[in-house]
Parts: structure tokens; C-alpha cells; sequence
């Protein structure tokens, strides 16, 4: 129990700046104060640490147009069925998405994960960038939810996952997609929140092709769908290419598109806005 | 007009002088108030003070039984001494002459 109680002060401790954790560590050590103290003291010397932060508009901003709107719609395009899908290929030699064929069923899985991927960590970068100070507790939220709302969107009951520990496979590979990139996002954004604008430029653009061509995957089911019923054959990457109307997808997901791009691009707009400022007092 | 927390570290690190930082002024506090003060008021009232001005902080040196950490040194200014002074006038003037005795107060016993 002592060891638990030095364990949770010391971690409690790195949420305060460097040179302050020193300080007060080191006057715990001499004062010689029981864990449970020393416990207390730290806890009440981060909650307010903590909440002064919290009297700026900047950690608000990114919990109210980052964390929030962000973690359900990722969680929602997470259903990538990455698990269901090679499992039915496998065993029963059939597609999880009927009249699709394997070669056009991968691109859009491949689509699909990377452009989860790319939104996670944008987002996660974004987040870390536009409020460095409140990066533990925001990405700690971001994280958290992320990981809710991915298990309230999987395919079936949660009540389900319980039965077996298989039954979690379809969570887990979601998590894989989304999850290591906003933690890999905001350890970027710890170590150096800087950027250059050419990169931001060319990471916006990213984003959004490959967010319009995840959302454009989507319409492909329903194209392969409607060939099936036709008893046609199960169509190719290229017929489908042909067939899904991009435009179409992405007026139906816009508002899912520039929420999922809008950090990004907002980090960019920042980024572009302080280096004005910056020629301007040079000049 | 000083916090009552306010005054006790700033007396506290006056008595101490150049010996004055975080540990030594809450050890300070605890022995002359006979009460427990904990780190975090501590650590946010000398935050609230430099930002008025009333006292100067930097980091020290480490030593051994501080387990090789640094201090943090506190040093308290001329307005820091004027406004102490002036709140301990003020507490003299509001006592003069005020019986204490619980009888004269009406206070419940």
C-alpha cells in the first residue's frame, strides 16, 4: 500500500512542470511527510495547477471542437469489419460485402484504415498543438472516448462481447486503427508542436483526398449490391470506380468530412495567421 | 490587503531570511500556527504573491536529503514587508480594546 501511495504522487507529479515537480518532490522528501500526505498534497497541488489552466479559451476550444465532435464520428466510421471480413474470406470463402470482389473489397478496407488513421492523428496532433499545457487531460478524454464510442458502435449488443473473448476481436482491430495514431499524434505534438506550412498544406490535402475516397468505398456496396440482385458477377475495383458516384458521397458525409478535417485545417489556418503576425513585427 | 495565508508565509519567510524556501516556510508555518499547511496552497499562494510583486522566487541548489532535488527560494520584497506591515496595523487597529472573553462577545460556549 505505501509503495501504491509513492506510486500515485509520483505520477500525479509529472502533470506539473518540470522544474516545479523537482521543487515540490524534493520538499516532500525533506518535510519526511507520511505517503498518504504527501498523496493529498500533490493532488491538490495538481488539481489546481489543473484548473488554473482551464481559465483560458484555448483548452475549452479543443474539448469542444476537437474531442467532442471528433471521437463519436471516428468511432462511426470505424466499423471497418478489418476482423469480420478476412474471417469470412477464409472460412467460408465468401465476402462479407455481397456482389464486392476481393481485390475491390481490400482497397476498400485499405481506404478506409487510412483515412482513420490519417483523421486520428491529425486530430490528436491538432489537439496537442493547439493547447499543449492541457495535453494530458484532453488527449487522455480524446483517447477515452475514442475507445467508448468504439465499442458502443461495434456491430452487435455490447451485452454480446461478454460471451467470449473472441468477441472482442472486432473491437480490438478497430482500436489498432485508431488509436495508436492519436497516441503516436500527440506524443508528436509533446515533443514539437511546430510545423512548417508546406507540410501543413500538403497534410490537409491528404486528408482530404483520402477522406473522400474512404466515404467514396461507401457507395460501392450498394453499386456491387444492386449488380448482385441482377444475378450479375461480383464487380471489380475498376467497375465499381466506374459505377460509385463520388460526388454523390461526398455530399452525403460532408459534414462528417469537415469535422474529421477540420482540425487540421484549422491548425493550419493558426499556423498561417501567427506567421503573418511574426513578418508583420519583423517588417 | 494581504489573505490571512498570505501573511503567514510572508512572516514566515522574513523570519527565515536567506534560509527561506518551500519546506523551511511551510515547516515555518506548521510551528507557529500549529496547524497543518499543505504543499498546494503553498505552492499556488507564492505563485499569487510573485505575480503581485511581494516576493521573488528562483531555484536554489539541491542537496542530499532532499534526495538531489532543487529548492525553490523565496525572497520577500519591500512591497511584500510594506503590504505584512500594513495588515498586521490593520489586525492591531480592528483588536484594540476587544474583550475576548466569551461572555462580553454573547457568543455560545
Amino acid at each position: 500500500v505505501r509503495n501504491l501511495w509513492a506510486w500515485s504522487t509520483q505520477a500525479l507529479s509529472t502533470l506539473l512542470d518540470l522544474g516545479e515537480r523537482e521543487t515540490v518532490l524534493g520538499d516532500l522528501a525533506e518535510l519526511g511527510v507520511s505517503d498518504p500526505r504527501a498523496f493529498r498534497g500533490m493532488l491538490g497541488l495538481v488539481l489546481r495547477r489543473q484548473l488554473g489552466l482551464w481559465k483560458e479559451w484555448e483548452p475549452w476550444f479543443v474539448l469542444l471542437a476537437i474531442v467532442i465532435p471528433v471521437c463519436p464520428l471516428l468511432a462511426q466510421s470505424m466499423d471497418l469489419n478489418i476482423f469480420l471480413n478476412p474471417v469470412l474470406w477464409f472460412h467460408y470463402g465468401i465476402s462479407y460485402r455481397t456482389g464486392v470482389s476481393s481485390a475491390a473489397l481490400l482497397a476498400e478496407i485499405a481506404l478506409r484504415a487510412a483515412a482513420l488513421i490519417t483523421w486520428s492523428w491529425t486530430s490528436a496532433f491538432a489537439l496537442g498543438a493547439l493547447s499543449r499545457k492541457t495535453i494530458r487531460v484532453n488527449g487522455f478524454l480524446f483517447l477515452l472516448l475514442c475507445a467508448v464510442f468504439a465499442v458502443y458502435h461495434q456491430p452487435y449488443p455490447v451485452r454480446f462481447a461478454w460471451a467470449s473473448p473472441w468477441a472482442w476481436a472486432p473491437v480490438v482491430s478497430n482500436f489498432l486503427v485508431v488509436l495508436p495514431p492519436a497516441y503516436y499524434g500527440l506524443r508528436t505534438s509533446a515533443r514539437s508542436p511546430r510545423t512548417k506550412p508546406r507540410w501543413l498544406i500538403a497534410l490537409v490535402g491528404w486528408t482530404v483526398i483520402i477522406g473522400a475516397l474512404a466515404f467514396w468505398t461507401l457507395g460501392w456496396y450498394d453499386a456491387a449490391l444492386d449488380n448482385w440482385s441482377h444475378a450479375g458477377p461480383a464487380l471489380t475495383l475498376l467497375q465499381l470506380a466506374q459505377r460509385a458516384d463520388l460526388s454523390r458521397a461526398l455530399v452525403a458525409h460532408l459534414f462528417t468530412l469537415a469535422v474529421l478535417t477540420g482540425p487540421i485545417v484549422y491548425l493550419l489556418a493558426v499556423n498561417g495567421l501567427s506567421n503573418r503576425r511574426s513578418r508583420f513585427r519583423r517588417a | 490587503m494581504l489573505g490571512e495565508f498570505e501573511y503567514l508565509l510572508i512572516a514566515a519567510a522574513v523570519r527565515l531570511g536567506d534560509e527561506a524556501y518551500g519546506a523551511a516556510v511551510m515547516q515555518e508555518i506548521e510551528r507557529s500556527s500549529r496547524r497543518e499547511c499543505s504543499i498546494g496552497a503553498l505552492y499556488t499562494t507564492l505563485d499569487r504573491l510573485e505575480t503581485k510583486g511581494m516576493i521573488k522566487t528562483w531555484i536554489g541548489k539541491a542537496t542530499q536529503e532532499r534526495g538531489g532535488r532543487s529548492k525553490r527560494m523565496i525572497r520577500v520584497t519591500a512591497k511584500g514587508v510594506a503590504a505584512a506591515t500594513a495588515f498586521y496595523e490593520t489586525v492591531q487597529q480592528v483588536s484594540h480594546g476587544t474583550s475576548w472573553q466569551v461572555a462580553h462577545t454573547g457568543a455560545c460556549k
